[in-house]
């Protein structure tokens, strides 16, 4: 198979708050893709309370995350396990034993390098809940960031928290060394001298007149920052606008732009699929939220073909079905 | 280096006061109370009453209604809310004296944000993003014509059918037309969850 380095492989579903369906939107997705016809490994980034097998019926995964983190298992492609549906194979979590549940930044480093060398076309990784360390540095080394949510008050609230956390994180990892600016996003200036940012914008503008070069390296930064939103269990028009919500704020006090992936009706039949531990998009012939996956798939498909960095051509790469003209040029920022 | 992001505005607004009007004065000057809005909630707000010993008995102004009017110093005119006394609730040593929990009569987007902006320790992009939300919810939902269209389609079938069945044959050619018009209102109720399934590829990566 040809791997072209330029392709967004590795895509990370994230969204802070439990219970939003995390698990189940990287499991329908991965099985849209299928469908599709790509290769697709999906892993269970939830290191505390993994539960992705469950729900693709696995019961008693013979080898997990824990098992490469804890060097029982020295190549991550050695703990892929195969599922029933064709095209998917999947990486499960750990349950918290051995101290896998904070694995150190060696070990974080030994699995994410690996992860890009997974023999698939597509990694989806499930990350867990929470705004931790680990949580997030997963999500932001992932190219492919998706900020999954519901259109619950508490959702949206813990979604905009988890891509905020996310994005300082990045910005205080990408100026490690860079005091000034450290101090700028976390204490919101120098009172002294009467700077005071209320948001990011405030602060691109401060490095515009004082820094041109320090403001070059936040706007690359910011702009890498790429991210997706997709809301689910929709049931309702108002439920639709839940991503306006959060692409504003972001927008306004974060200065990214987030693009609406899509969206994922609310689907009844999905509980009883799990009940049955029954991949749900095998449990009932025509799933309501599977025809919004498939839709997302497709868009997923086009954005990893996307030029990243400064390169604004579009490519297109010849392991690919989808006609060139579906390649979408990143969103103009203001 | 703590990830103190969520930094809240260090200071109130000190341009705006703040004062209450219980209902019942006598006086023909309503004497106000100043207070200072410490929360707000969808519809309520939390105030503290810093001097509330002017007032022997608090507690049976609760459910009562009030007034609570918001001036600004630089020469607008006061915005008064109308409200009511949900609860009181006295504090303890390091608390303040008295709290006041009012619930708002159909406070308007407006007056919650001039409220929100009152706040004193409030992070900027949080309360950003309960406005946003607050309008979400207030904007008028797009199917409610495809309901109203349904009930209208149900009422002209009854009646289409009533007409064609009981009617007498002058009437009959209406009964049709009512008949046929009742059923496309009911055909666009059943026909709107498909459009729901899938969304047109405009809708895709824009806002909504």
């Amino acid at each position: 198979m040809r791997m072209n380095s330029n392709r967004i492989k590795l895509w990370s579903v994230g969204g802070g708050k439990g219970g939003i369906g995390k698990s189940l939107v990287t499991l329908g997705l991965g099985v849209a893709l299928a469908r599709l016809g790509k290769k697709v490994i999906l892993i269970d980034g939830d290191l505390g309370g993994a539960n992705l097998h469950t729900l693709m019926g696995v019961r008693y995964p013979h080898v997990t995350l824990e098992h490469f983190l804890t060097k029982r298992v020295s190549l991550l492609e050695d703990t892929i396990i195969e599922t029933g549906i064709e095209g998917i194979n999947l990486i499960c979590g750990a349950d918290d034993l051995m101290g896998a549940a904070n694995p150190t930044f060696a070990q974080k480093i030994r699995l994410l390098q690996q992860i890009e060398a997974l023999p698939a076309q597509y990694v989806l990784f499930d990350q867990g809940a929470g705004t931790s360390y680990n949580t997030l540095d997963f999500f932001n080394f992932s190219k492919g960031k998706i900020a999954l949510f519901t259109s619950q008050t508490t959702s949206l609230q813990n979604a905009y928290g988890f891509i905020k956390s996310a994005l300082y994180r990045k910005l205080s990892r990408d100026f490690a060394k860079d005091d000034e600016i450290l101090k700028c996003l976390y204490q919101g200036g120098d009172g002294g001298n009467g700077n005071n940012f209320d948001s990011i914008h405030d602060l691109l503008e401060h490095f515009k007149t004082v820094n041109p070069e320090k403001h070059a390296r936040l706007s690359q930064a910011l702009w890498d920052f790429h991210l997706f939103l997709v809301v689910n269990m929709v049931k309702s028009n108002t439920d639709m606008k839940a991503p306006e919500i959060i692409r504003s704020v972001c927008q306004d006090f974060l200065n990214i732009q987030p693009d609406l992936m899509g969206h994922v009706l609310f689907d009844p039949g999905v509980e009883a699929a799990i009940n049955h531990m029954v991949p749900f998009p095998l449990h009932q012939k025509k799933s309501k939220a599977m025809v919004g996956l498939e839709q997302i798939a497709l868009t997923l498909v086009r954005q990893s073909r996307l030029p990243r960095r400064d390169s604004r051509t579009c490519e297109a790469h010849e392991d690919e079905d989808l006609p060139m003209d579906t390649c979408i040029p990143y969103p103009s920022r203001s | 280096m703590t990830l103190d992001q969520f930094k809240p505005q260090a200071e109130t607004p000190e341009s705006f006061v703040l004062s209450l009007e219980l209902a019942g004065q006598e006086a023909k000057t309503p004497r106000l109370i100043p207070v200072v809005i410490r929360n707000l909630s969808t519809g309520g707000v939390t105030l503290t009453v810093t001097n509330p010993w002017d007032i022997s008995d608090w507690e049976r102004y609760r459910g009562e209604a009030c007034v609570l009017r918001v001036e600004e110093p630089g020469g607008g005119a006061p915005v008064n809310i109308r409200a009511t006394i949900a609860w009181t609730r006295f504090g303890g040593p390091s608390q303040p004296p008295l709290s006041l929990g009012l619930q708002l009569i159909k406070p308007s987007g407006e007056v919650m944000r001039r409220l929100s902006n009152l706040l004193p320790q409030t992070s900027q992009d949080i309360k950003k993003l309960w406005e946003r939300y607050d309008q979400v919810r207030e904007a008028p939902e797009k199917s409610d014509w495809v309901h109203r269209c349904y009930i209208a389609g149900l009422g002209l079938l009854l009646s289409g059918l009533v007409l064609q069945f009981v009617g007498s044959p002058g009437y009959k050619g209406w009964g049709w037309v009512l008949w046929l018009l009742g059923s496309l209102g009911i055909a666009a109720k059943i026909a709107r969850p498909i459009w729901q399934k899938q969304p047109s590829r405009d809708q895709m990566g824009r806002t909504l």
